[in-house]
């Protein structure tokens, strides 16, 4: 149950409405959660505070990554049961309670407090932000699902460039002591509580100004000079509907889980060491020919790509469909990666190039795939299915930096690794592409037998709020 | 006009995160 402030049928378009204030709703959640890449800057600072390792304290972005992916899956029917602003309502009141509770902990030096309020509330807030506006994108832009869920994804990735210089400012004015600029100084914990509070306040204004925003759109709504038939005449395109308790059961979920997952890991092994790989690449003797600034310099790059990509890749996919898409994620992912692992050492022009190409398509993997998704299973329950399927995410969240560290810590220590000892997991990468590859190969138009019957019309049934798990399923 | 201000006020944090992302970024031909 929610406030009828914030039900579904308080928030249905009136003739007139615009169809391009969704994205800027939607903006305005994504912008805000993508603060979760931006934790490297007070990381160390909560090393100081707390007198405790790395490990400790990056454990909080991955708890935070894991619940994003736990909580997506376990609330996206909730989440398409009562609509949009609800659900934005609720992510902004966990996203801005999880950084109060964490800023208490620092307060009072009990990490587990923000193991508490930033991993775990924090994470819930993620997974219900990130998924909340996608099925309305789509809803609203069946002629360009791509070009939408692009716009609003891409939010994500500018989340963190926007927190990340802005962390560094508000820390320095809370400690005086601190220079953003100066790579060894380091913050007070007060300034990272008192960072925290700042960032809840401004979160919980962009994020209410989300919910105020955004609207559902009326059932019978087209845009002009639609047909949804002409959409449902393209390959891999239906026009019919699928649930998701129903898209899971069916081999094509597997498949984009697959995908997705390849796509992710691929991507996260080169964002994780973005910065000292640049540089052993190109070590020269004891040094190496790029110094740490410009490193600094790369990972920007890098971020820019990624965000850049789920812009671009996701709108090119409204034209060229979404399995050749991912056919380009995957298959000149590959070429790429083996450009890297054998030919990377020949200029940093090229390794930066190369580099900045397989982020690009990280980033386009995860902006398409909600387009993708509506291809296959039909708008009906695509929040539900698509947070089902960022599962994938927190799986190669895990697997990724795993599989590069194993790697890693097997050829050397780190600051007199080289190139070569980097060949291997970029080769495993390989593997794993040519995996997603093969899988998104596979992917086939769902059997009729998983679709709903169309006489009940899911979606009328979706916006007047019945619980779609007490429709009959379809039985595989 | 509506929708103008909506796009100002999300683009506006864009806007400042991509420039200072691309001043770091200079770094990796200047640094």
């Amino acid at each position: 149950m929610v406030p009828s402030l914030l039900s579904r049928d308080r928030i249905v378009a009136g003739p007139g409405y615009s169809r391009w204030l969704i994205p800027p709703a939607a903006l305005a959640v994504h912008l805000s959660i993508g603060q979760v890449y931006a934790t490297s800057v007070y990381k160390q600072a909560l090393v100081s505070h707390f007198d405790t390792s790395l490990t400790a304290v990056g454990f909080v972005f991955s708890l935070a990554i894991v619940m994003l992916g736990l909580s997506a899956a376990l609330f996206g029917t909730w989440v398409d049961r009562n609509g949009p602003r609800a659900a934005m309502a609720v992510s902004a009141l966990f996203w801005v309670s999880g950084f109060l509770v964490a800023a208490f902990g620092i307060s009072v030096g009990q990490i587990w407090l923000v193991y508490l309020g930033y991993g775990v509330l924090g994470g819930i807030g993620l997974g219900i932000g990130y998924i909340s506006p996608v099925s309305t994108l789509i809803k609203w832009f069946p002629d360009r699902p791509g070009l939408a869920t692009g716009m609003a994804i891409m939010g994500f990735g500018g989340g963190a460039m926007v927190a990340s210089p802005l962390s560094g400012r508000l820390m320095s004015l809370y400690d005086a002591g601190y220079d953003p600029s100066d790579t060894s100084s380091v913050a007070s914990g007060d300034a990272v509580a008192g960072l925290f509070v700042t960032l809840a306040a401004i979160y919980l204004v962009f994020m209410s100004l989300g919910a105020f925003l955004v609207r559902v759109p009326a059932h019978d709504w087209r845009p002009e000079g639609w047909e949804p038939d002409t959409a449902a005449a393209k390959p891999m395109v239906t026009d019919a509907s699928v649930s998701a308790a129903n898209a899971i059961r069916t081999p094509q979920f597997w498949l984009l889980w697959t995908v997705l997952f390849c796509n992710v890991t691929a991507g996260i092994g080169i964002l994780e060491q973005a910065s000292p790989m640049i540089q052993d690449f190109f070590r020269d003797g004891d040094g190496s020919a790029v110094a740490a600034a410009a490193a600094a310099g790369f990972v920007g790059l890098l971020s820019i790509c990624n965000m850049a990509g789920r812009f671009v890749w996701s709108s090119t996919s409204d034209h060229i469909g979404r399995k050749p898409i991912y056919m380009v994620y995957l298959g000149v992912g590959i070429v790429l990666y083996l450009g890297l692992a054998l030919a990377g050492t020949t200029s940093t022009v090229l390794f930066v190039v190369l580099a900045g190409l397989i982020i690009s398509f990280y980033g386009g993997g995860f902006a398409t795939v909600p387009a993708y998704l509506r291809d296959l299973f039909g708008t009906f329950q695509v929040g539900a299915i698509h947070g089902r399927l960022l599962t994938a995410w927190a799986a190669a969240g895990v697997a990724g930096p795993l599989i590069v560290n194993a790697f890693l810590d097997a050829r050397g220590t780190p600051g007199e690794l080289v190139a070569a000892d980097y060949r291997p997991a970029l080769l495993t990468m390989v593997g794993v592409l040519a995996v997603g590859f093969v899988a998104n190969l596979l992917v086939r138009p769902v059997h009729e037998r998983f679709h709903e019957p169309r006489s009940s019309e899911p979606v009328a049934d979706a916006e007047s709020g019945t619980d779609p798990r007490e429709r009959e399923e379809v039985s595989s | 006009m509506r929708i103008a201000l909506a796009w100002a006020v999300v683009a506006a944090p864009l806007v400042y995160g991509v420039a200072e992302t691309a001043r770091r970024a200079s770094a990796l031909f200047t640094g």
